[in-house]
C-alpha cells in the first residue's frame, strides 16, 4: 500500500512537472511574440522553428499532398508576421496558430473538393517500395502490407467531414485541448466532444476489419 | 441525445459508462487516465463486451494514426518563407498602409476622405494667388518706371534751369 502510494505520488509529480513545462512552453511562445512585435525579428525565427513542422505536418494530414501543406504553412506564417504589430496574448499562441492553419485548410479543400488531392495507392506503392530498398525491411510483401494500411488509414481520415477531421488531428497529433479544438474551430467544447466521438467512431468502424 | 447512439450496445440501450463518462473512457483508452477512475473503468470494463469493444478498437485507430508518418519539410522552405517576408516588405507604402486592400469600411474611408478635404482646404486658402501676385508686381513695375520718367524729367528741367542761372550770371 505504501508502495503504491508512493508511486502514485510519483506519477502526480511527474505529471505536475510536465503540466509546468507545458506553461512554460506556452509563456514562451507569447514572449517570443511579444519581441517580435518590439520589433525583434530573430523572435520570430525562433518561433518558425518551433512550430513549423508541426503546422505542416498538420496541414499535409489534412490536405494529404505536401505540397500544398507547405504552400498553406507559409501563408500560416505569413500571416503571423503580418498580425505582430498588433498581437495580442489574448489565447494560447498555439491556438491562434493552429486557428490559422485550420482555416486556411479548410478553405482549401472546400475550394478543391472535386479534385484529387491525395495521391494514388499506386504511387504509395512504388514510394512504400523506394522505403523497402533504403530502410531494408525484410519483405517486399510486409513493405505493400504497410502501405495498403497507410492507405486505408488515410482514406478513412480523408473522408471524414472536415470539421470532424481537423478536431481528429488537432486532437491526436497536435494533442490539444478541448477548450482549444472549441476556439480554433469557433464552437463549443461540447461540439468539439460530439465531433470528436463521431468521428472516432467511424474510424473504428472503417478501420475495424484491419485490427 | 444523438451522442448516446454512438455507444449503443443494442438498439435503445447504451452502456451508462459510454452514456456518462465517454470522455473518461477515451481518456482510459489513451492511457490518459490515472488513479480511481482508472482502476472504475477497469473494473467496469471487465465485465461489459461493449465498453471492451470501444477501448481496444479505439486504442486500434490510434496506433494506426501513429505509424502515419508526415512527410519531410522541404529543404527550401525557410528561404521561401523569408523571400516571401522580404518581398512584403518592399511593397510601397501605400499598399502596406491598406494591406492590399482598397478601402471597403466606410467607418475608416470617411474619416480619411475629411482630412484630406480638410487638408486640402487648408492649403487652398493659404496659398497666396500666383496670378494676382504677378498683377501687383506688374503695377509695382509700372509704377516705378513713371515714377523714374518723371524724376529723370525733373533732373533734365534742373539742369536747363541751372545753365540758364548760369548764363545769366555770367
Amino acid at each position: 500500500m505504501a508502495k503504491a502510494d508512493a508511486q502514485h505520488s510519483s506519477t502526480s509529480g511527474v505529471l505536475e512537472d510536465m503540466a509546468a513545462a507545458a506553461a512554460a512552453t506556452v509563456e514562451w511562445d507569447a514572449e517570443l511574440m511579444l519581441r517580435l512585435r518590439a520589433g525583434d525579428v530573430a523572435s520570430f525565427s525562433l518561433l518558425l522553428e518551433r512550430h513549423r513542422s508541426p503546422v505542416i505536418h498538420f496541414l499535409y494530414r489534412m490536405v494529404q499532398n505536401q505540397g500544398v501543406a507547405e504552400e498553406l504553412a507559409q501563408e500560416v506564417f505569413l500571416r503571423v508576421y503580418r498580425s505582430r504589430d498588433s498581437y495580442e496574448p489574448t489565447a494560447k499562441f498555439t491556438t491562434w496558430l493552429f486557428r490559422i492553419a485550420t482555416h486556411l485548410a479548410l478553405n482549401w479543400i472546400r475550394d478543391h473538393r472535386n479534385e484529387k488531392s491525395s495521391a494514388s495507392l499506386d504511387e504509395e506503392t512504388a514510394e512504400g517500395i523506394a522505403r523497402q530498398v533504403s530502410d531494408r525491411r525484410p519483405t517486399v510483401e510486409q513493405s505493400l502490407v504497410r502501405d495498403a494500411r497507410m492507405a486505408e488509414i488515410r482514406t478513412a481520415i480523408e473522408t471524414l467531414p472536415e470539421k470532424q477531421r481537423a478536431a481528429v488531428l488537432m486532437h491526436k497529433y497536435e494533442e490539444l485541448e478541448y477548450s482549444q479544438i472549441a476556439r480554433v474551430l469557433d464552437c463549443s467544447e461540447s461540439a468539439v466532444k460530439s465531433l470528436l466521438f463521431r468521428a472516432y467512431e467511424t474510424l473504428r468502424a472503417r478501420l475495424a476489419h484491419m485490427a | 441525445m444523438a451522442q448516446d447512439r454512438l455507444f449503443e450496445t443494442s438498439p435503445g440501450v447504451v452502456c451508462p459508462m459510454l452514456r456518462d463518462h465517454a470522455d473518461a473512457l477515451m481518456a482510459y483508452a489513451e492511457r490518459r487516465l490515472e488513479g480511481e477512475k482508472a482502476d472504475s473503468i477497469a473494473r467496469h470494463a471487465m465485465n461489459c463486451a461493449e465498453c471492451r469493444r470501444v477501448i481496444d478498437s479505439q486504442r486500434f485507430v490510434w496506433e494506426a494514426m501513429d505509424a502515419w508518418e508526415p512527410e519531410a519539410v522541404s529543404a527550401d522552405f525557410n528561404r521561401r518563407l523569408y523571400r516571401a517576408i522580404d518581398e512584403e516588405n518592399a511593397r510601397s507604402w501605400w499598399r502596406r498602409l491598406t494591406n492590399g486592400r482598397v478601402f471597403t469600411r466606410w467607418n475608416t474611408a470617411i474619416p480619411v476622405a475629411a482630412s484630406c478635404m480638410v487638408l486640402l482646404g487648408f492649403f487652398l486658402v493659404r496659398t497666396p494667388d500666383p496670378i494676382e501676385d504677378k498683377k501687383q508686381a506688374m503695377f509695382v513695375e509700372t509704377v516705378d518706371v513713371e515714377k523714374l520718367d518723371r524724376a529723370l524729367d525733373d533732373m533734365d528741367l534742373l539742369r536747363e534751369l541751372n545753365q540758364d542761372l548760369g548764363d545769366s550770371r555770367i
